[in-house]
């Protein structure tokens, strides 16, 4: 913010390539951020191709005044300077200082951004949800989590046992999402709330984008357990993501997940005890994922609506 | 002062409670153009205000309105957001972000589609507030007072006729406060901004009006010359302490400075300054009883 400039003489130097390495340096900081300098280099740039435009043959006078020697020409034969507006187009210094900072400063296109646009997504809403704040970090863990799963499953199933599959996968989902969004609902959630973009929109899209990130889950069950083990576990990992992300509307989004969490292991270990860990996918208890799953998102979205935020900034 | 409907910012009755406490208790305050800053001690109901005022936060109770609209209507307060800037007090930034990337990101939240267009804004406001030369550098990396920069440069994207600034001066050096003191005046000269802060001398530089707080309540409204003038003729350099006085300190000389009604022995009256008249009102903000408000008008 400073508002000194490069002196004449200093700025006449570095164009001309006399100014030491310290005072170039510092110079050239200054240059990439000051309008008025970068003027200046430009208006010392015509002077300069004056300066190394071919100069006529002249004979110095010492050697001319010696016997024998042509007579040197008369000073109306020396051509003018060039005339600074016939000089060689010169590249436009904003555009180029734009350019280099363009370069240095702005963001590349994410891979994921791409490839949500070619799904359709329109490009802000491509470029909020591959930049979402944690998402890289919910995405690795979603993915190391399926990885693991994928191991884990793999030896289950050699056991003859689809617990722990049944148990863990409904959650993964759930705790990737909580991830994706931290105990608050993001760490700028306080920024972004006072944005004009529809919070549950974004909380939305990027729900949708992590629940594509543990869609391996759903390949490595496919693959590996019975038909049926394979796609029971995903009604209630859609009912539950939903209804951590209505609840997140009061509480944030990790004390729904660890809630709900704790209640999945809790039925899942008493119904294998009392029978069979697939009481809890009984019909009247996938209804009740049903039932999440369609009243999580639009409570999601009236919440958010009514609030303008979500989570424990809003009380 | 009265409300009138092209008031920016206007609150009657508003009340926010935590549990027991009340932020903000029956808080009646309209604010015009230009800048009000908005002093008081820790837990005094600032921040809460602010975020009230930034759409954040939703009162218990009473009536809101910012620039002209009620941001209790979703479609109104998505309006309001539009030509609103914010910066909370509390930062938080995605991890992995430069700074440039950050702004970027508030950007397009705040509807800035074109990608052209937008990076020529985002690089505008990070060379308003000094971070140009460190645009492309991660938010983790930069100290705390650029830091508190980033997030004042979103808050400035669009130049916004309502901005809210939780303490954008915290955590700079002189040089940058002085700096962005005249980036805030500029700015201020065409929209209202509401700046909390504990720095008086930034109260006193930038603000044509200010709000002094307490425990939720409002306990002066004027101009800065009118809360100066709250402690003429009580501001008194003396040998020492005076143990009279609502308060009193040491200065460079080695002499104290006494804030006060009591004259101490041999004391010189000297000219008040903001912060002198901060410290008699807190004074008599907290001896006096609860409903207790002194206003430049009421006065």
């Amino acid at each position: 913010m400073s508002t000194r400039h490069v002196r004449p003489d200093d700025l006449r130097a570095w164009v001309h390539g006399e100014a030491d390495a310290v005072t170039s340096m510092s110079l050239e900081q200054h240059l990439l951020r000051c309008a008025q300098c970068q003027a200046g280099v430009a208006a010392e740039l015509p002077s300069m191709a004056y300066a190394v435009s071919p100069l006529p043959d002249v004979t110095p006078l010492s050697d001319a005044a010696r016997p024998g020697q042509p007579e040197p020409p008369a000073l109306s034969d020396v051509p003018d300077a060039p005339d600074p507006l016939d000089a060689p187009d010169l590249p436009d210094l904003a555009a180029v200082w734009t350019a280099v900072r363009d370069e240095i400063e702005v963001p590349r296109v994410s891979v994921l951004e791409r490839l949500l646009g070619r799904l359709g997504l329109p490009p802000g809403d491509a470029m909020l949800v591959a930049a979402a704040p944690a998402l890289r970090g919910s995405w690795i863990c979603a993915v190391a989590l399926a990885v693991a799963f994928a191991v884990g499953g793999a030896v289950a199933a050699r056991n003859g046992s689809v617990m722990i599959f049944l148990v863990v996968a409904p959650l993964v989902p759930v705790l990737a999402v909580a991830t994706a969004f931290g105990p608050e609902g993001g760490p700028a959630l306080e920024q972004e709330s006072s944005a004009p973009y529809p919070l549950a929109r974004l909380l939305l899209l990027r729900t949708a984008a992590v629940l594509l990130a543990a869609l391996p889950v759903v390949l490595v069950g496919q693959f590996v357990f019975p038909e049926s083990a394979a796609w029971v576990w995903l009604l209630p990992a859609l009912g539950f993501t939903a209804a951590v992300l209505a609840l997140s509307t009061w509480f944030g989004p990790w004390r729904p997940a660890s809630a709900i969490t704790v209640v999945w292991v809790i039925a899942t270990g008493a119904a294998s005890r009392l029978d069979t860990i697939w009481a809890v996918f009984a019909p009247q208890y996938l209804v009740l994922y049903v039932l999440m799953l369609l009243i999580g998102p639009p409570v999601l979205v009236l919440r958010a609506r009514r609030l303008g935020t979500i989570g424990r900034i809003a009380s | 002062m009265t409300a009138t409907s092209s008031t920016p910012v206007s609150l009657r009755g508003v009340t926010k409670r935590y549990r027991s406490l009340a932020a903000l208790d029956d808080v009646d305050l309209d604010l015009g153009p230009g800048i009000t800053g908005l002093l008081g001690p820790n837990g005094a109901g600032k921040t809460t205000m602010l975020r009230v005022m930034a759409t954040v936060l939703r009162p218990d109770a009473g009536e809101v309105r910012l620039l002209g609209r009620d941001p209790s209507q979703p479609d109104a307060r998505t309006e309001v957001r539009r030509r609103l800037g914010y910066q909370p007090q509390e930062l938080g930034f995605p991890r992995g972000f430069s700074a440039f990337a950050f702004v970027n990101y508030m950007a397009v939240l705040k509807e800035w589609a074109d990608r052209g267009t937008r990076t020529t804004e985002v690089r505008r406001v990070l060379d308003l507030v000094g971070l140009g030369d460190v645009a492309a550098k991660r938010i983790s990396r930069l100290s705390g007072g650029q830091r508190r920069r980033v997030a004042l440069a979103q808050a400035l994207l669009g130049t916004p006729e309502l901005l809210v600034l939780d303490e954008p001066t915290t955590g700079l050096d002189p040089e940058q406060r002085a700096s962005l003191r005249g980036v805030l005046a500029d700015i201020a000269a065409t929209s209202t901004m509401v700046i909390s802060t504990h720095q008086t001398e930034d109260v006193a530089a930038l603000c044509r009006r200010v709000v002094v707080l307490d425990a939720g309540r409002v306990h002066f409204d004027g101009t800065v010359p009118d809360l100066v003038s709250l402690a003429a003729g009580r501001v008194w350099m003396a040998a020492g302490p005076d143990a009279e006085a609502q308060a009193s300190w040491r200065t460079a000389s080695g002499r104290y400075r006494n804030v006060g009604e009591h004259v101490p022995n041999g004391a010189e009256l000297v000219e008040p300054s903001l912060e002198d008249a901060y410290l008699l009102l807190r004074g008599a903000t907290s001896t006096s009883s609860d409903d207790a408000t002194t206003s430049a008008e009421v006065a």
